[in-house]
């Protein structure tokens, strides 16, 4: 932003130009998601998340289309995995391709998961944002209705809610998901909200006359975007280990296969966990699931580094830090033998 | 006080809460336990203990019997009778599915204290042994120890605690014999306050508490190396070095005493988790403690036991959360109990 | 080592020796590359005097503080050699050099330290009791002597001991927190006093009344004391001798009232004219131009050529050493003193009088 000072005193400047609201949010995009993009792919662990959630991600869109859909008896039962070429991971109590079934289970779980987040994220930043900003009788209110919600245990919930309404459609499954999920949004986005709502864009832009909602999606919007990040891949997370769960329990109603649902029949029906033989129909449900969680949780991992400034500080002032250049002196926090120089 | 008495009015809240939403599930859903009991009652009145073709006013007899809801009465006396049956008599009602149609709440009650058991066993191992390796990961930072710990702990945080479970049980229970597969305690000894009966019921308790703990410990070990590592550049910790202080007590009453605030009460609200996760556990180790409580009862659809474990399972961790809030100023001598913690 | 009293006064600062500084260094390794924040380094304390460090942030004056009690941690080396002398006549002891037994029997014992007002000495956590019994359990002294020894010190400082023991440190204000901190270093009679900004931060009531405690102490316990600063006013009155630290080394040294009122390194010249009094208007003012010294980078030759006035081709690339002016008052490290005392203002003197 350039200035231009007034003739008379070097305390009167007007700015040149002011940035609309797509500029700053393309801006802040560069800044928040294109840049770090990049280090993102340079830190291991984000390279990792990256490929692993790609790699699910192809299997659920591409694969589906490419590998045949599990039907009983496509093949003999308990084909052991890497000896049968038609079957790569081998065939279940029921003559059903195992990397068949894990493939065409995976649509419904993207599908969960993208419900899910986005529900959840949507509510919470919202319900977050307009509660930190007004402050006051309603945000007590609404943080005890939140602090309620937060405070029952969340399968007990998730069991009774799934008894009552018996969903089949993994959006709608989603969504029941997070429905205690995004009260913990809520509290994390609220809390961002409150210093921000003091800063002075932000009076600059109240004392405008701006309407709230102007107010708040142009000036504290933006500057949330990291944790809305961060928090979206968490969620996701979170929603894959409580479907699989519940799947597995029998609790959700289902009608394909999917993950949860593999592992209960491998744990009920084959004796699986008895002998070595069926073994790996409850090997292969098991390392698919982690695989993707596993996925998930390195790019929110990687991603906490990039955008954490404490975490950042600090390998700036140890010198660590890959490709941040320190123009700032060394030796200002704790560093040169834990004592200050001044 | 402020903020302890806020925290109290808070918990009041919750129950009520919970209570409420208990009575508006029971009463208002589509395919709710009332309507469920309804069409249930008309088709098989014998198991209700009435006779072929009943009045409606049998019909109501029977469910407000076992729901505590009269189905007729207008919404606010319902309201207040179950409330008032919830909180005075602690009466949840009858159970559908055990047989002469048992009182709800000394079902729970039977089961409950294993329960916890399971819960304060699994939340205090993982707790003590997160917070021991985070110190030691901070004191060895940066070395192979510290970086292989951190990827475990990425790793083992990724799974989720219930296929850690069945892996466990996979392989320590049934292939190679070295726990227990299910139960909770050796059924030949004779119960009661002896070594014997005592040191069984850890023993069964050891993997579902493995389950757990091995996903748990990673949150806790993190937070306590953040912390210590954050600390180790402070200005008190160089002046007791200078002071002369031993390697132990700086370690123990100045870096440690401090590291763990920050995590206490996220300790205890991870309880929340492990009752809830409890569910789950405890039907793939067959121990009857009130999670498998509940999940019988979802299969059932016997929604007055539902309810009522979850009101108790709720009840349960607000209590963990009151200790928690009520224990850290015995801790923090800077606790401020004047405001609000936020 | 019992807590005494030392009743003697062995009268107005000797030139005997405490503390000898040798060719001391404190580098560590950066991203950028190796940093030097103190370079070379060689000075002598002598016994019962007050030398003053004076220096601005980044100077490298907090890090010497530090090396006197070898203090400067990992990742911190520390090349050189620190010798003090325990009694008068006494065989030195290099304190870099020495076993961690030994470190523990000098540090506190004999050489304390103060550090900056701002920052926090104290756990948080504890009592300041508990500092206190931490200290004597560490250094094998009884509980009873040494709170006994404690709360006198507190009371020489206008402190309640009982309520000062008992409270936490979140619940003292920034004097008292200096005042305890002076106690808990002098509570085992020590011989020298590092003290590092012990005045930054706090308002000038509070500081003039610690001020005034220092100087009392001084003179009661025939303390050696090296008070480091930023702000030369503070320690007008007070010093003995001044040493002018720039860009990790001494640019200037001797006694107090030739340093104070007719310094010969530019920059000490240049310093006097930026402290800001009630006295000097803000146009009169001269700021430094440029940046400060960064350890990674120090400039070619004399390290202040980049910002002083007088500076020329020679100053560029050749380093000048400290070494005694013509008058032979003191010590400096310029190739032309004469020129910076002729073309460098310099407000002379004490700035708001500080005399005690």
């Amino acid at each position: 932003m350039g200035t231009e000072t007034d003739g008379d005193s070097p305390f009167e400047s007007t700015a040149s130009y002011e940035q609309t609201p797509l500029e700053v949010y393309q801006n802040k995009f560069d800044r928040a998601v294109g840049g770090p993009l990049g280090v993102l792919w340079e830190d291991y662990r984000g390279r990792f998340g990256i490929l692993l959630v790609g790699f699910y991600v192809l299997m659920g869109t591409v694969g589906v289309a490419l590998v045949p859909q599990p039907k009983p008896n496509m093949g003999p039962r308990y084909v052991q995995p890497f000896q049968d070429p038609n079957f790569i991971l081998g065939t279940d109590g029921l003559g059903q391709g195992l990397f068949s079934l894990m493939v065409h289970a995976t649509p419904p779980m993207l599908k969960m998961i993208l419900a899910g987040a986005i529900f959840a994220n949507l509510l919470g930043v919202s319900v977050g944002l307009y509660t930190g900003y007004v402050g006051g009788a309603t945000d007590k209110a609404i943080m005890s209705f939140v602090d309620t919600l937060n405070s029952i245990p969340g399968i007990p919930l998730l069991i009774i809610l799934a008894a009552i309404l018996e969903p089949t459609n993994p959006f709608l499954i989603g969504i029941i998901l997070s429905v205690q999920r995004w009260t913990g949004r809520v509290r994390t986005i609220r809390s961002q909200v409150i210093p921000l709502a003091n800063e002075e864009h932000v009076e600059a832009a109240r004392a405008l006359g701006d309407s709230k909602s102007t107010v708040l999606v142009r000036e504290i919007l933006p500057h949330l975007l990291p944790y809305i990040f961060i928090g979206f891949l968490g969620g996701a997370t979170g929603i894959v280990f409580a479907s699989v769960g519940l799947y597995f329990l029998g609790i959700l109603p289902f009608d394909t296969q999917n993950w949860g649902i593999v592992l209960n029949f491998a744990y009920e029906q084959s004796g699986a966990m008895y002998s070595l033989e069926a073994a790996h129909w409850l090997l292969v449900p098991l390392v698919t699931i982690v695989g993707l969680t596993v996925g998930l949780t390195l790019l929110a991992q990687a991603f906490d580094q990039v955008f954490n400034p404490r975490v950042r500080a600090r390998h700036r002032a140890r010198g660590t830090d890959p490709g941040e250049e320190a123009d700032e002196q060394e030796p200002t926090t704790s560093d040169v033998g834990r004592t200050r120089v001044e | 006080m402020a903020y302890l008495r806020d925290r109290l009015i808070q918990a009041v809240v919750t129950i009520w809460g919970i209570v409420t939403l208990s009575f508006f599930l029971n009463k208002s859903l589509p395919g709710g336990p009332i309507e469920a009991l309804q069409a249930d009652i008309r088709e098989s009145p014998f198991k209700y203990g009435l006779s072929q073709n009943p009045s409606q006013e049998d019909v109501n007899r029977v469910i407000e019997g076992l729901v505590q809801i009269p189905p007729d009465k207008p919404l606010w006396e319902a309201y207040v009778d179950y409330v008032t049956q919830v909180f005075v008599e602690f009466d949840f009602g009858q159970s559908i599915s055990v047989a002469g149609g048992t009182d709800v709440m000394p079902l729970i009650l039977q089961r409950a204290p294993w329960t916890i058991f399971l819960s304060t066993v699994g939340l205090l191992y993982g707790a003590i042994i997160g917070i021991l390796l985070g110190s030691v990961m901070a004191y060895y930072e940066g070395t192979k120890f510290d970086i292989g710990m951190s990827v475990s702990i990425v790793l083992s945080r990724s799974i989720p605690y219930y296929i850690a479970a069945i892996f466990l049980l996979f392989v320590l229970g049934f292939q190679w014999g070295w726990f227990p597969t299910g139960g909770r305690v050796n059924p030949d000894l004779e119960p009661g306050m002896n070594p014997d009966w005592v040191i069984s019921v850890f023993y069964y308790a050891t993997l579902p508490a493995l389950s757990f703990i091995l996903t748990g410990f990673g949150g806790r070990a993190l937070g306590m190396r953040a912390n210590s590592i954050r600390l180790l550049g402070s200005e008190y910790i160089h002046n007791a070095r200078l002071r002369g202080l031993s390697t132990y007590r700086i370690s123990v009453t100045y870096l440690a005493r401090n590291a763990i605030l920050p995590i206490w009460t996220s300790i205890v609200v991870s309880l929340g988790g492990l009752l809830g996760g409890s569910v789950i556990l405890e039907r793939i180790f067959q121990y009857p403690g009130m999670g498998d409580l509940m999940f019988e009862a979802a299969r059932l659809r016997d929604f007055p036991v539902l309810m009522g474990a979850l009101i108790m399972v709720t009840f349960l961790f607000v209590l963990g959360t009151l200790i928690a809030d009520f224990t850290y100023p015995l801790i923090d001598p800077r606790a401020d109990m004047k405001a609000s913690r936020e | 080592m019992t807590a005494s009293v030392n009743t003697e006064r062995t009268g107005v600062a000797s030139q005997e020796t405490v503390l000898e500084v040798r060719d001391v260094s404190v580098t560590y390794d950066t991203a950028r590359g190796r940093a030097r924040v103190l370079d070379d380094v060689s000075l002598d304390v002598h016994r019962g005097e007050t030398l003053a460090v004076i220096g601005e942030s980044g100077s490298g004056k907090s890090t010497f503080g530090s090396v006197l009690m070898d203090g400067v941690e990992d990742p911190g080396i520390t090349s050189g050699e620190v010798l003090y002398y325990p009694e008068s006549g006494g065989e030195p002891v290099d304190i870099t050099g020495v076993s961690s037994r030994k470190l523990r029997q000098i540090r506190w014992e004999e050489i304390a330290i103060v550090s900056q007002a701002g920052s926090n000495s104290f756990n948080p956590a504890i009592s300041i009791r508990r500092h206190f019994t931490d200290t004597f359990r560490a250094h094998d002294v009884s509980r009873e002597a040494g709170l006994e020894r404690a709360r006198e010190s507190l009371r020489e400082l206008d402190l309640n001991p009982q309520r000062i023991l008992n409270a936490y440190q979140h619940e003292l204000s920034g004097g008292e927190k200096q005042r305890t901190q002076l106690a808990l270093a002098l509570v085992f009679d020590p011989n020298v006093l590092v003290l590092d900004e012990p005045t930054a931060g706090l308002d000038l009531l509070v500081q003039q009344r610690l001020l005034g405690q220092l100087y009392d102490l001084q003179e009661e316990y025939d303390l050696t004391m090296v008070f480091i600063s930023h702000d030369i006013p503070v320690v007008a009155g007070f010093a003995d001798r001044v040493a002018v630290m720039y860009a990790f080394e001494f640019v200037e040294f001797g006694d107090a009232a030739d340093i104070l009122l007719s310094p010969e390194h530019p920059y000490t010249r240049l310093l006097s004219q930026a402290n800001l009094g009630p006295d000097i208007s803000l146009d009169a003012v001269r700021r430094i131009g440029g940046d400060p010294p960064d350890p990674v980078n120090v400039p070619s030759g004399c390290p202040f050529h980049t910002r002083c006035p007088i500076a020329d081709d020679r100053c560029a690339e050749e380093k000048p050493e400290l070494r005694a002016d013509e008058a032979d008052t003191h010590e400096v490290s310029c190739f032309y003193p004469d020129t910076a005392v002729a073309e460098i203002p310099h407000s002379g003197g004490p700035a708001s009088g500080d005399e005690q």
